[in-house]
């Protein structure tokens, strides 16, 4: 199917803010998060006329997303990363308190927990999508999710039921 | 349903994907099991704050929209010139081919002289030929050519074995066979006042012929051999003639 720069816009471009809200937490840098969204648009346009009708376009660009940052991340493994967006979290004051708190959480976890669980719970994902999102079975994504989910609850205070 | 499998399976049960009768199984152990139950519901209320703290965040993403939607116009622009470009290239070849053809059909004495030699060298048809040196050198003159001339057009290994006189394509020719002993090849010489031609070569049947035109001689050479063997008899006529 031979598809359009009108149909790219339908049904790619809506997803830019969530693509970089995910982004945002992943790189946790303002203008990292901001090329990385644009190359994954930019990467998407370019795989758009191959990707089939019925695929799911938005699991497709976080795919893409998450491919694109490990790629960037290898490139520049050498470089001191950025945490701007923590300094920002922190400057927003009482009124986002609990957003801090949680952010901080967050920055505590592995890569890999973050990733799980921002995608199933901020994305609101399924097991299934992330597992085609990050190429691992689903039961990987499980066991990620409930070890992410009882760190989340450690680096906020909370104690885990053993 | 055991508590580890219950604690195995949570995450898919968070996310609303089992089926309607693991999930009753599910259901049944968090009823029975008020540790899980606790868990389960300490994951979510986890799932609560973190969705709460950041799942109203909708950051804009204008600037990287306007960069995204130039890149996507500038590459559909490059890909227009592309094409424009590949279309008029097209046009040129086939212009170049189409101009080439003109310039250099394949003579229609080409499939004469490819016929003939089938006809009187390869299947041997009756005909007058003059096999001695003076008949040859009779005939050789009303081709325009003394015995010497003629003899010398033989190729490496091959010699003047007969000639004389054909029409092809209505027009009276010097037909020389030259053999190696086994093998024969024609040489076809006539008058043909007109420009220089420098030489084509085509494959008419079982037959290659190549000729070309000094501006006063016609010659084609007509061998059942290959394109190779042709271009090396017709290139030492050339020299020649």
């Amino acid at each position: 199917m031979r598809r359009s720069s009108d149909e790219f816009e339908r049904v790619a471009m809506p997803h830019a803010r969530s693509l970089l809200r995910f982004a945002l937490r992943l790189t946790a840098s303002r203008f990292a998060a901001e090329d990385l969204v644009q190359e994954t648009l930019l990467l998407a346009w370019r795989g758009f006329r191959q990707l089939e009708d019925s695929a799911n376009v938005r699991a497709w660009l976080f795919r893409i997303l998450i491919h694109a940052h490990y790629g960037q991340h290898r490139r520049q493994r050498s470089r001191v990363p950025t945490m701007e967006l923590a300094a920002a979290d922190r400057m927003a004051g009482a009124s986002g308190s609990e957003r801090l708190e949680v952010t901080q959480a967050l920055e505590r976890l592995g890569s890999d927990h973050r990733t799980v669980l921002l995608l199933a719970v901020v994305e609101g994902f399924t097991c299934r999508e992330i597992g085609e999102i990050l190429a691992v079975p689903v039961g990987t994504v499980t066991s990620r999710l409930s070890r992410a989910r009882e760190a989340m609850r450690e680096a906020l205070g909370e104690k885990a039921v053993r | 349903m055991t508590c580890q499998e219950a604690r195995d399976r949570a995450p898919l049960y968070l996310s609303a994907e089992m089926s309607a009768a693991e999930r009753e199984r599910f259901a049944a152990h968090l009823a029975a099991c008020p540790a899980c139950r606790q868990e389960i519901e300490a994951q979510a209320q986890v799932d609560s704050r973190i969705a709460a703290a950041l799942g109203g965040e909708l950051p804009d993403t204008t600037r990287i929209e306007r960069r995204v939607r130039h890149e996507i116009s500038s590459a559909a622009s490059r890909r227009r010139w592309v094409a424009a470009g590949a279309v008029a290239a097209c046009l040129l070849l086939a212009a170049g081919i189409y101009g080439l053809v003109r310039q250099a059909p394949a003579p229609a004495g080409f499939v004469d002289a490819a016929h003939d030699h089938r006809v009187e060298v390869m299947e041997g048809q009756p005909r007058r030929w003059r096999t001695d040196t003076a008949e040859i050198g009779e005939v050789s003159v009303q081709g325009g050519l003394s015995y010497a001339q003629a003899a010398a057009l033989a190729a490496p290994g091959y010699t003047l074995e007969r000639a004389k006189i054909c029409g092809v394509h209505g027009e009276r020719m010097l037909h020389l066979v030259f053999s190696d002993g086994t093998r024969r090849y024609s040489l076809y010489v006539g008058p043909h006042p007109g420009a220089k031609a420098p030489v084509r070569s085509v494959r008419s049947g079982s037959e290659q012929v190549a000729g070309f035109d000094t501006g006063r001689l016609r010659a084609m050479v007509v061998t059942a051999g290959s394109a190779a063997e042709c271009a090396q008899f017709v290139q030492v006529a050339a020299a020649r003639l």
